[in-house]
């Protein structure tokens, strides 16, 4: 089905709401889903997945040791967003190791979204290989990278923006004209953010707009 | 003092700082003078007696229009001989066309109501991009008339309905169909032909987001496509009442009068849906506050004032007090608070009849002579004042667009988290969070149509999905959280182990970038008045005539005595545009007609 990127915002956030993380996270989340999905990725999928996983329990596993921040098996809505501003405060010389990312496409999503907020540039480099990733506000050079290498470890810097970063708002959608989430991740969330409202109750809707009047008037 | 200076801390970059003053072209470039200071203005009492005025949303539309010759036209017309079928009308907007697809049903009596809660309207409408066709009509009639209930694209940039003020409708209708214009008291006791119960945008049920339409010229504005939809809205109800007085009578019916057509707004029901949405904006909320800010400010620099501003001021002050005088409500909290209007307004006038305003910064001494005076005299004043200098105010409506969201600055360092808690919150100190009293309420989204609603804590049931508006008490825990830690520690660190606080350090850290962001008061006391916020947020629309039914809803009327489609297409020689475009913008404190 066809969304609106506010659509998708939202329902995350309630979404996120429902599972137990608190309000800031819960629109991390829903922003960095809606990155994902401008950039033709199935950001919904991959938030959906993780609410059914998740534990928001805190504080994690996180050890710091001068420069470098070292995470095991992070979780990006939880770990991962207190790393990200930990690298963001230490962009000069921090860097974060991590192993065993959970939902790494969302990690992608809040690295994308950070990307943009703070104009920086996050690379990724696997642990004894050649293989990088860079994301900018503008997408990643790889999206697979972190699923191609789940048990090694995985560094993570924050760069000045790339000179060639030209970001364009038209490309963000990379040509779709709405944006597509699968019918049934849909409802799962639906069903989730249904639990962020209140009943209604008739004291409540007699102090509603228009409540109480004539409106053949 | 300035705030709008760009803050010491290492990330925030000039932009950031100054963002609500853009560079380039507009007066927005300009060095800032002394503000009022956040602490007077962002109170609920303040904003909530705010008025319309020339930065407000619908104002700048209009003068857009103005500017552009903007020409009306009906593409098509499929109404039956009572006015039901749908029609398009299409304005174009700098460069581009846009159309509202309208929509006309019968309604039932019983099945009217104006609740957001409602699931069939007179009339429902969406605002199309570019000029439908047929077949887009067609698919669109079985999910417009529906509203939230139907599913729509990015080609739908707008969503709204609308119901009849059967008595004015029908003798509107019924006198043009006998020959004769309608009963001026009528018109002026409701003041529209509909009222309009939600105008939707920004990508609400699948139509387009606003990050679509937030660069093309002419919807760049905040709320331009909504405003864009209401002004057509009006448009079509007036030709609606023709319409149907034509189908009744043929030749022998007559026009509504320009007079009255120009009266006549669109009524409105606005509840609590609008009140979450300043809370939840406050880089947007501040660049609206900062701009009428900037532009009040203005009028008190100017040393002195010509003698065509100063007959402009005094006959301001003379449509103000009718405007008020004509301004009746039921609710007899602003009714009082009218009359107390009403009674310095006159106060003013004999002051100035008997001591001129002084001929040094005149617009500072019409400011001091308001001193005592209430917070509605005084920001009617602000209103009024800014109308004096155009040239200074409307390049302001430019920076009223913010398109940044709060970002966390996690190095930023305890201390100074501190200093900003000390010199923007230090009105929290002020709450004895201690009492019931002060989170007596608690904001929510209803399950039913998802309208936000404001129960009582320690009486109703579902606190625990409360909106996370309880300020007061989230700045409480992050100054007692931060009070014995390191000065040189950083929020990073805390927030590793005080993941919870990361919403309120946002939401303060957001506020030494945008000192009017916050609304300085209890928004969950027992003393909060939602109504306040609504007409905060009216009044930057543009709305007049605020009508409280309550304190969480109220009735108010938008574009009344704004120009009609057919006022703004007229004949004029080049060298008279700018007094066309002054002559057609000036309808605040909007006037009721003469007998026609």
């Amino acid at each position: 089905m066809m969304v609106s990127a506010n659509e998708i915002h939202h329902m995350i956030r309630k979404a996120s709401l429902a599972i137990g993380f608190d309000h800031d996270r819960a629109t991390d989340i829903g922003a960095a889903a809606v990155w994902l999905a401008k950039h033709g990725q199935d950001g919904c999928r991959a938030v959906e997945a993780m609410l059914a996983a998740t534990d928001t329990a805190f504080p994690p596993q996180i050890i710091i040791d001068k420069d470098q921040l070292m995470l095991a098996s992070p979780r990006p809505a939880v770990e991962g967003i207190a790393a990200l501003d930990w690298l963001i405060a230490h962009s000069a010389q921090g860097s974060v190791v991590m192993t065993n990312v959970a939902h790494g496409l969302l990690l992608f999503g809040l690295l994308g979204m950070a990307a943009g907020q703070y104009h920086r540039t996050f690379q990724l480099s696997v642990e004894g290989t050649d293989r990088q990733a860079m994301v900018t506000r503008s997408g990643c050079t790889d999206w697979t990278i972190l699923l191609d290498h789940p048990d090694q470890e995985v560094a993570l810097i924050c760069l000045p923006p790339l000179a060639l970063d030209n970001h364009n708002k038209a490309e963000d959608q990379n040509g779709h004209e709405d944006l597509l989430v699968a019918k049934d991740v849909w409802d799962r969330l639906a069903a989730l953010a249904y639990q962020t409202y209140v009943p209604s109750s008739e004291e409540s809707r007699l102090s509603g707009a228009g409540a109480g009047l004539n409106d053949n008037d | 003092m300035s705030h709008g200076a760009p803050s010491k801390h290492s990330d925030l970059s000039k932009e950031d700082a100054i963002t609500p003053f853009r560079t380039g072209q507009s007066a927005c470039g300009r060095a800032l003078p002394d503000l009022r200071h956040p602490d007077a203005v962002m109170t609920l009492a303040r904003l909530g007696s705010f008025f319309p005025h020339r930065l407000s949303f619908m104002r700048s539309f209009i003068r857009r229009i103005a500017k552009e010759n903007a020409n009306l036209s009906m593409p098509i017309c499929a109404l039956d001989a009572d006015g039901f079928g749908h029609l398009v009308l299409t304005l174009p907007l700098s460069g581009y066309d846009y159309s509202l697809i309208a929509y006309s049903r019968p309604l039932d009596a019983d099945e009217r109501t104006d609740r957001v809660i409602a699931t069939k309207w007179d009339a429902s409408f969406c605002l199309f991009d570019g000029i439908p066709s047929e077949k887009d009509i067609t698919a669109l009639a079985d999910q417009v008339t529906k509203q939230e209930a139907g599913r729509y694209h990015h080609k739908v940039l707008t969503l709204s309905r609308a119901n009849k003020s059967l008595r004015l409708f029908h003798h509107v209708v019924e006198s043009l169909a006998s020959g004769v214009q309608p009963d001026l008291q009528q018109l002026k006791a409701i003041g529209y032909l509909m009222r309009t119960t939600a105008v939707y945008g920004n990508g609400k049920f699948g139509i387009a987001d606003r990050d679509r339409i937030a660069d093309r010229s002419g919807l760049e504005g905040p709320f331009q496509a909504e405003m864009l939809t209401v002004f057509l809205i009006r448009e079509f109800t007036l030709f609606l009442a023709d319409y149907c007085a034509r189908q009744r009578s043929g030749d022998a019916a007559v026009g509504l009068t320009p007079s009255y057509r120009r009266y006549l707004g669109i009524g409105n029901s606005t509840g609590l849906g609008m009140a979450p949405f300043l809370v939840n904006h406050p880089a947007l909320l501040h660049s609206w506050i900062m701009a009428r800010e900037v532009a009040f400010s203005r009028t008190q620099l100017l040393p002195a004032i010509s003698e065509a501003q100063r007959r402009r001021f005094d006959d301001l002050l003379d449509r103000a007090c009718q405007h008020c005088h004509d301004w009746q409500v039921e609710d007899h909290i602003q009714m009082d608070r009218i009359i107390i209007l009403r009674k310095e307004l006159a106060q003013l006038k004999a002051d100035i009849a008997a001591m001129p305003l002084n001929p040094e910064y005149p617009l500072k001494d019409a400011v001091a002579r308001c001193h005592s005076y209430s917070a509605e005299t005084q920001e009617l004043m602000v209103s009024l004042l800014i109308e004096l200098i155009p040239d200074q105010v409307d390049g302001l409506a430019d920076c009223m667009a913010n398109p940044h969201s709060p970002k966390l600055i996690p190095s930023m360092t305890i201390s100074e988290l501190k200093q900003i808690l000390s010199e923007h919150y230090r009105w929290v100190d002020e709450i004895d969070l201690s009492q019931e009293t002060s989170d007596a309420h608690f904001w929510y989204t209803s399950e039913e149509k998802l309208e936000p609603r404001l129960g009582r804590r320690y009486e109703e049931p579902g606190q625990e999905l409360e909106m996370p508006f309880n300020i007061p008490r989230y700045v409480d825990a992050l100054t007692t959280a931060i009070a014995a830690l390191p000065d040189h520690q950083i929020v990073a660190e805390l927030l590793m182990e005080r993941p919870d606080l990361r919403h309120i350090v946002r939401r303060v850290q957001t506020t030494a970038i945008y000192p009017y962001a916050e609304i300085r008061d209890n928004l969950v006391g027992d003393a909060c008045r939602p109504i306040d916020l609504l007409r905060c947020k009216l009044s930057f629309f543009g709305a007049s005539k605020f009508d409280p039914k309550s304190d969480r809803w109220t009735r108010i009327t938008l574009y009344q005595g704004a120009p009609t489609a057919a006022d703004i297409v007229t004949e004029y020689a080049s060298d008279q545009a700018a007094s066309r475009i002054a002559e057609l913008d000036d309808w605040i404190f909007a006037l009721s007609p003469s007998e026609a």
